[in-house]
């Protein structure tokens, strides 16, 4: 599905033709979504990425909303990156994908974001998640959870080679 | 006859460095959610926070087994920026002032 290739600090990660398919399809579903403000977005996911809690209790509103408009602008970054890699990803297989050093943080948090979205947008509960995935009736949900675990194993190798 | 304009004298700096003392009293809280995968949360404390692996899998453990870890106690300054960079690697946090 997915093999790590280190040379010094870039990263090749090579990718069958499924691999990269699904993986450029989370990638642009990824650019659109750090596009989209805060207000305009999936209630749900706006509480995953966007803190409605933890702010200090004395807070003010404005300050809350900066910090916002500072995570809103610190994801829209990775719009450039993402459409990098989904150029890469566009290739017959197997499909090699360069990350260099500064990017793979960046990588590992796209890929959680896109399982934490997810994950609120389907409601995936604790419970889901230990689930045998064909006893999940909910055709939605398991199809998410499907994502979830092919986006855990792809983290699980990025994890291991850092 | 005024001072002329000088380096801040010893008083000074010592009454400046028991403020900062004074006020290290934020915490850093880690909440546990049943999505971050636990190798990710210890790949992000170790990055975020500059902890060793140990100590990094030690907090993971225990915001995994009882629901929350304090990860840091600090200045609001710093407690704020280590609040805004975990939740940029999608954990759940929050800050608290110390009772």
């Amino acid at each position: 599905m997915m093999e790590v290739q280190k040379n010094a600090d870039e990263w090749s990660l090579v990718f069958d033709q499924e691999g990269a398919d699904f993986l450029r399809n989370v990638f642009r579903s990824m650019r659109d979504a750090y596009k989209t403000r805060p207000s305009e977005m999936n209630s749900a996911i706006r509480t995953v990425w966007y803190s409605e809690t933890g702010h200090p209790e004395d807070a003010t509103d404005e300050e809350r909303e900066l910090w916002n408009d500072s995570l809103y602008d610190f994801r829209c970054e990775r719009g450039r990156m993402l459409e990098r890699w989904m150029e890469q990803l566009q290739k017959p297989a197997p499909v090699t994908l360069k990350a260099n050093a500064a990017e793979h943080e960046a990588l590992l948090i796209i890929m959680n974001d896109y399982r934490l979205a997810l994950a609120a947008k389907f409601e995936v509960s604790e419970e889901d998640m230990d689930a045998n995935i064909l006893e999940v009736s909910d055709t939605q949900k398991r199809f998410a959870l499907i994502q979830m675990y092919f986006l855990s194993a792809f983290m699980t190798r990025l994890l291991e080679a850092i | 006859m005024p001072k002329p304009f000088s380096a801040p004298d010893h008083d000074v700096r010592e009454k400046t460095d028991a403020l900062e003392h004074l006020d290290h009293g934020w915490n850093v809280i880690v909440w546990n959610d049943h999505v971050n995968l636990m190798g990710y949360v210890v790949f992000v404390f170790q990055r975020v926070l500059g902890f060793d692996r140990v100590k990094a899998e030690k907090h993971m453990l225990e915001v995994h087994h009882r629901g929350k870890s304090c990860v840091a106690t600090e200045t609001r300054e710093k407690a704020e920026l280590y609040w805004q960079r975990l939740q940029q690697f999608g954990l759940r946090t929050s800050i608290e002032k110390t009772t």
